[in-house]
């Protein structure tokens, strides 16, 4: 049975429309409609997350990016699998099952967000907070890092040289908003429909 | 005449533009490209300000942010500003200024009194008048001194603008944007490196903006930086302080010369720049000679006077007389004529000068081996006294302008933040940045090169360098511009002091004179350090950068020493005054710190929710459509948990998801009682001490599977239980297989609580039979609502019937909703904070008040909770004599005797035997009216509680003069035998 839609954690007023300066290229920020697992093997048990997940694991500050799908290195031996929404739950009993008793499998599909960031000016908007060199050389496409903006632990997943992925505390998703509408305010920027 | 002191044409001000502003109510005019000083001066004004402790009239003495007097209000209303340079404020359209430390006027001074008695205001005056009677110091010295000494006034409303802080990396940052900044940025950008350059300035370029001749190259090397991708110039930003790992900060003036910042911009911004290297290219600034009345408005340091005549177009005075001790007056003294202005002689302490020549074919009288021993003029300067530095010759020359060339000082600042040691050039009489400690390398006038090809030279040199210690090694050659020839030689005479009669000052902003640092001398301050305490020399906002060296030279003379010798007092951040805005940024306000928000937030917002901030999160205190304050509902919603059902968000108790073969077994050493026993699809209440024995937190955790938990924590303590685990997971039990993480996040969860909850429920589970027996209490089951997943635990805080019911977040409020609709024949409320710790009391649970860091395990009356077998963290401290001695305060409860609310009990009230007795046997820790037992009656600490059950103490609040009779009883107050719970 198919739970019903879910309510978003970015809030009521985190609608589509245009703020901030205007002109420009505008920094644009979605909310992503997807599925987040959080899975940690235990000693000798990466092999068996693996193979669950069906890809390589990437290692520290790394994250594994195909098409709308991602694994992104957050802990020893741990990682988020982001996958486009699909049913409730599915994803988690699936990799649970698959994996076996070494790997511990979490459901974070509530319990972290993830915010789409891009434009030419997202990096420079993220700098406000981030003290992490998000800089071509330093931060390639694939590339991820968990850091503290503005008190919040955020994980920075770069897609592409202007694209970011923010995996966010549930909880803080709105408090991240607030603090993401000042950074790009003098950029200008565009909430997009969840995707 | 407006702007009478404009030059007809040369300079880098727009002519053909007006920008009009006021000075103390006056209104002038000048160009876009000029300062608040540079338009001051063009318009005459003299006299700008009075000096801080003699009131002094002052003048403006620099061209830059060295500057010592010019400090002068900017705009008005919320936005004002105090002691801002005017020479590095940029003129705009509209800017309101004002003078400080005046009263009633700049032109009438009643404080400058104080000169008069100037001899009775020593060094360490304050310290030794104001000593006595101590009390005075606070009611009287003190303001008096403020009112005094006060220099600009803040603004009393908030400040309308915003300010924000920014992240950089680089490879090589490039402070400073003369010849070698440029040459050095341009040379680490060909190679690749990502480069900062950051200019104080609104204009690029530093000392190249006097020479029109090395225009055309400025330009082009400002268009090529602009033309490299990974070259990031950054005008109007000062570098203020240079911090370990090459760590720099800087605040970027983003709006400052706007009079209100655009829509969405900041007015400024603060950088924190990592850089891999950095090359201080911060140039030098002219320092001055200390004779007497050194500090009348019209003395002027020579290079400012030649900036102002060069690059604003503004003639600083019409006669000027020139003070020197090297070939620089020389230079500033003929760009003076080129622009107009009279040279009445150069006055040059030294018997021999390349320069006199070609002065005196420029028909100027050049006077070798002289020196100046006054200042004529009280409000502006009129003329000076000089004399032959062999004694006679004592003439005086008229003029209005006293230009005074006393050297160079290298701006080591940056360099001595890090703690490189300064190096002594005896050729120019001045320190230069040694041996570099961090990433750092200084060049061009900074490191003591004069000239602009050979800075330009040098700066390229430094920016390969820098470059290639960051990897970069293949850079491209660019044009340097050729050296003319034309540049005067640096050395100086080290020549500080005249010694003549009269205040002769060595800090102007501090109001320091020669005779202090003396005085300081005499009594026994010889050290620098101690000297610049005891006489305030160089403490000031400009930190003595004009003037600094000149007081360790007048204290070297006392000692009998070198400068060398005595040094300079360390240099510390920052560099120039930095706002408080900027340090800020965006964290003012409610922004200090984000809000957490449960997934319920906007439904209680909706719902009239008042809100209380409890940490990060804001959590719903009690519901009300009118906003009524007090107890009324908080009563009823306690009230109607009591008589019917209620519901509450408790989405906030912490959540860790706890997943591995030896997941009891690591429960089992956390906690004092036994977890791997837990049957699956059972809960169960568990309590944590510290390593100390001491409580550290309890919950409910349940057991999902054979290999499964999830464990419940307070809200305050759920990030500090995570770590205490991860910790000891990580390097006390490595061996364990177990993994955690947090789910807090992940849930919404509800607490449903009442005699008719489960009916309430059952109106709207789906899949779970909610029967006694099928579900009792302390069970965990999954289930639906409104075709949501959910899972409900049978585990009660009130006391009452309970379950709380948790689902994924963001099916929190269909959930609540559908709870809510179910729930509306048995008169279900939603209650708050506030009812949910009236309730808990009133069951005599324990939380924050309690578990205050300072009870135990038996102190809470939890002693059977610790297991006899297997070890826990805390068993072997909690065992120590201390934390079992019978005499400790004991967990008990206590009602008022009198049936009604009319006398309140208050939390942290003491528990005596007698009404006026001063023995303390404990106090109350968590107080509340009961809607069970119609009183006041709460919990709390007592020693020999337990068995004083029965027993009447009196509850004494001496601060409202409040004693209560009170009954120790168990802290249950409500059903003590648990039956309820288990209905």
């Amino acid at each position: 049975m198919s739970a019903p839609e879910r309510l978003s954690p970015f809030g009521p007023e985190f609608t589509p429309g245009r703020h901030g300066a205007s002109g420009g290229s505008p920094v644009t920020l979605a909310e992503r409609k997807v599925d987040i697992v959080q899975v940690m093997a235990g000693r000798g048990g990466d092999a068996a997350a693996a193979s669950a997940v069906g890809s390589v694991l990437p290692g520290p500050g790394k994250a594994e990016i195909a098409g709308s799908s991602m694994t992104v290195w957050i802990q020893p031996s741990g990682w988020l699998v982001i996958r486009p929404r699909a049913e409730e739950g599915a994803l988690a009993r699936t990799l649970a099952s698959a994996a076996g008793d070494s790997v511990a499998v979490v459901d974070q599909g509530h319990g972290r967000s993830v915010l789409r960031l891009s434009g030419p000016k997202a990096g420079d908007a993220l700098a406000k907070g981030s003290r992490v060199d998000l800089h071509a050389r330093a931060f390639p496409p694939g590339s991820a890092a968990t850091t503290s903006i503005d008190h919040m632990t955020v994980t920075i997943v770069k897609v592409d040289a202007s694209t970011f992925d923010l995996v966010l505390p549930g909880n803080f998703s709105e408090a991240f908003v607030d603090w993401l509408r000042m950074a790009a305010a003098e950029f200008g920027y565009e909430i997009g429909r969840p995707a | 005449m407006s702007q009478r002191n404009r030059l007809a044409s040369g300079g880098r001000i727009d002519r053909s533009r007006t920008l009009k502003f006021t000075f103390d109510g006056h209104a002038f005019e000048g160009h876009p490209g000029d300062t608040l000083a540079s338009a001051l001066i063009a318009n005459g004004e003299r006299l700008v300000g009075r000096s801080f402790k003699y009131h002094r009239p002052r003048g403006i003495v620099t061209s830059g942010p060295e500057e010592p007097c010019a400090l002068v209000q900017l705009r008005a209303g919320a936005r004002q500003e105090p002691n801002t340079r005017a020479t590095v404020a940029e003129l705009f359209d509209g800017l309101v200024a004002t003078s400080q430390n005046r009263w009633p006027s700049l032109a009438v001074d009643i404080a400058s009194i104080n000169s008069l008695v100037g001899r009775f205001l020593p060094a360490g005056f304050y310290y030794k008048t104001f000593m006595w009677p101590a009390s005075f110091w606070e009611k009287v010295y003190e303001p008096l001194i403020r009112r005094a000494a006060g220099l600009g006034k803040a603004a009393m409303e908030p400040d309308p603008d915003e300010y924000e802080t920014v992240h950089a990396h680089c490879d090589v940052l490039v402070v400073g944007s003369g010849a070698a900044g440029l040459a050095a940025a341009r040379a680490a950008g060909a190679a690749g490196a990502r480069v900062i350059l950051a200019e104080q300035d609104f204009e690029m370029g530093g000392g190249l903006l006097l020479e029109p001749q090395h225009e055309a190259w400025r330009r082009s090397m400002l268009e090529a930086l602009s033309a490299i991708p990974d070259v990031r110039l950054l005008p109007r930003t000062s570098v203020f302080g240079f911090y370990e790992h090459d760590v720099l900060g800087a605040i970027e003036r983003v709006s400052d010369h706007l009079p209100v910042p655009p829509d969405h911009q900041v007015r400024q911004r603060r950088w924190t720049i990592r850089a891999r290297q950095t090359v201080l290219a911060t140039g030098a600034t002219e320092r001055p000679i200390a004779f007497p009345n050194n500090d009348r408005p019209g003395v002027m340091l020579a290079s400012a006077a030649m900036t102002y005549a060069r690059r604003f177009g503004v003639a600083a005075g019409e006669r000027a007389i020139v003070f020197a001790n090297n070939d620089g007056g020389y230079e500033s003294a003929f760009a003076l004529q080129d622009a107009g202005v009279a040279v009445a002689a150069i006055i040059d302490v030294r018997n021999k000068a390349k320069g006199a020549d070609a002065a005196r074919d420029r028909g100027i009288v050049v006077r070798l081996g002289s020196e100046v021993t006054n200042v004529h003029g009280g409000r502006s300067v009129s003329g000076a006294t000089i004399r032959s530095r062999n004694g006679g010759g004592e003439r005086t020359i008229d003029g209005d302008l006293l230009c005074v060339a006393g050297g160079w000082n290298p701006a080591v600042y940056l360099a001595s933040h890090t703690r490189a040691r300064l190096r002594w050039d005896g050729g120019l009489s001045a320190f230069l940045p040694g041996t570099p400690v961090q990433a750092e390398r200084s060049a061009g006038t900074a490191a003591g090169v004069f000239g602009i090809a050979r800075c330009a030279a040098d700066g390229a040199k430094a920016g390969l360098e820098a470059a290639s210690a960051a990897g970069f090694r293949d850079s491209k050659a660019f044009d340097l511009p050729a050296p003319d020839g034309g540049d005067a030689d640096p050395k100086v005479e080290a020549f500080w002091e005249v010694k003549a009669k009269g205040k002769s000052f060595v800090d102007l902003q501090n109001d320091v004179t020669a005779d202090d640092i003396r005085l300081a001398h005499r009594e026994g301050y010889t050290h620098i350090e101690h000297a610049k305490r005891y006489t305030t020399h160089s403490m000031a906002t400009d930190q003595g950068r004009t003037s600094g060296l000149l007081g360790s030279a007048v204290l070297a003379e006392a000692r009998g020493e070198t400068v060398q010798k005595v040094g300079m007092p360390t240099y510390r951040p920052y560099v120039t005054p930095v706002s408080w805005g900027g340090f800020a940024g965006r964290e003012a306000g409610h922004h200090l710190a984000p809000v957490r928000r449960t997934p319920l937030h906007h439904w209680h917002i909706r719902n009239h929710g008042i809100f209380l901030e409890t940490g990060l999160w804001l959590r719903p205190l009690y519901y009300s459509a009118t906003r009524e304050t007090g107890w009324d509902p908080i009563l009823r919603e306690a009230r109607a948990v009591r008589q019917n059902v209620g519901i509450c968000d408790v989405s906030t108790l912490g959540k860790i998801d706890i997943q591995g073969r030896d997941a009891g077994t690591f429960l089992d050493r956390l906690y004092t009682n036994t977890f791997s026993t837990l049957a699956v699809g059972k809960a169960r209440y568990g309590l944590m001490l510290r390593e100390d024995g001491m409580v550290f937190d309890d919950g409910t955790t349940s057991r999902l599977s054979e290999t499964r938990y999830l464990m419940t924590t307070t809200t305050a303590k759920a990030a500090e239980v995570l770590a205490h685990m991860e910790f000891l997971h990580q390097t006390v039990w490595p061996e364990l297989d177990v993994r955690t993480c947090t789910v807090t996040d992940q849930w919404a969860q509800m607490s449903v609580a009442g005699p008719k909850a489960r009916l309430a429920l059952q109106g709207c589970v789906e899949g779970l039979d909610l029967g006694n027996e099928a579900f009792p209490f302390m069970g965990v089951g999954d289930a639906r609502i409104a075709g949501c997943p959910v899972r409900l635990y049978r585990v009660s805080f009130s006391g009452e019937m309970a379950y709380e019911v948790a689902t994924p977040a963001g099916y929190g409020e269909r959930v609540w909703e559908a709870i809510l609709e179910a729930g509306k024949p048995q008169g279900i409320v939603p209650y708050g904070l506030e009812a949910l710790g009236l309730l808990r009391i009133e069951k005599g649970h324990v939380a924050g008040p309690e578990l205050n860091g300072q009870t135990t395990a038996k102190d809470l009356g939890f002693e059977k909770m610790m297991k006899k077998k297997g070890d826990f963290i805390g068993r072997v401290s909690a065992e120590r004599p201390a934390l079992v001695s019978p005499d400790r305060p004991r967990l008990v409860g206590i009602r008022a005797v009198d049936p009604s609310f009319e006398k309140r009990l208050r939390g942290g009230a003491h528990l005596v035997e007698k009404p006026d007795s001063k023995k303390s046997l404990g106090w109350a820790t968590s107080i509340t009216r009961s809607v069970e037992l119609e009183r006041w009656l709460g919990l709390a600490m007592i020693r020999q509680g337990p068995e004083r059950i029965g027993q009447r103490l009196y509850a004494t609040y001496p601060l409202k003069n409040e004693v209560v009779e009170v009954e120790i009883c168990s802290p249950h107050h409500v059903d003590p035998e648990n039956l309820r719970v288990r209905a």
